[in-house]
């Protein structure tokens, strides 16, 4: 596979920009960006930078029971936390809306508190760290509660 | 920019912001969600009004509210 240069933040590890030819390096620099070799697979939302090595992001899948929920207050809705890979952290940040919980994990595998709405409404679930963790955010939405 | 990352661009913003309105708090280890620019807040505000001073001050909050949204 070709090698091709990535930009990244040598504070965080982020990745910033990625180029298959040198001479970007100078602006990336510029920026105070630092660079360094990757594979070709290497992307801003796959891989990070960690030790001037690209290496891929931990996958973190949400899975709710149900995307959907009554907005009476009362029907929920809980999404599981699952860390793929070796090694999963004892907890991981999960932003709910402006919010985020600390959700405690065994063996890779947790649940965020369960979610219930008072008003129809649409609330995304999506992991906070996204330098460190790859995640398909989740949404549930809540829908008005017609009582006939 | 292109015309599509611009779109995304700003429907990124929009979302961000729909979030950002959403009112959330944490009720016996359970998130509990609600707009308080939908129809139903802004009746159950109205609801909390004992007379019509008071009616109006909380009308004034939720037009606030609305437009800066």
């Amino acid at each position: 596979m070709q090698p091709k240069m990535i930009a990244y933040d040598p504070l965080t590890g982020e990745i910033r920009g990625v180029c298959l030819t040198p001479p970007q390096v100078m602006a990336w620099q510029a920026q105070g960006l630092a660079a360094t070799d990757g594979p070709e697979e290497a992307g801003l939302d796959t891989h990070r930078v960690v030790g001037g090595q690209a290496v891929a992001k931990a996958v973190v899948e949400l899975t709710p029971d149900k995307s959907e929920i009554t907005a009476d207050g009362e029907d929920q809705a809980v999404v599981a936390v699952t860390v793929l890979g070796e090694e999963p952290p004892d907890s991981l940040e999960v932003g709910v809306g402006s919010q985020s919980e600390s959700v405690a994990l065994v063996g890779g595998v947790g649940a965020l508190s369960p979610i219930s709405a008072v008003t129809p409404c649409t609330v995304l679930v999506a992991v906070a760290d996204s330098i460190t963790y790859r995640c398909e955010p989740v949404s549930i939405t809540a829908v008005e509660d017609v009582q006939l | 920019m292109s015309s599509s990352s611009a779109s995304l661009t700003a429907q990124a913003l929009q979302t961000a912001k729909a979030q950002a309105r959403l009112a959330l708090s944490k009720e016996k280890n359970r998130w509990v969600v609600s707009d308080p620019a939908s129809p139903q807040a802004v009746c159950a505000t109205l609801e909390e009004a004992d007379n019509w001073q008071q009616g109006k001050k909380l009308l004034q909050e939720i037009f606030t509210r609305l437009l800066s949204s």
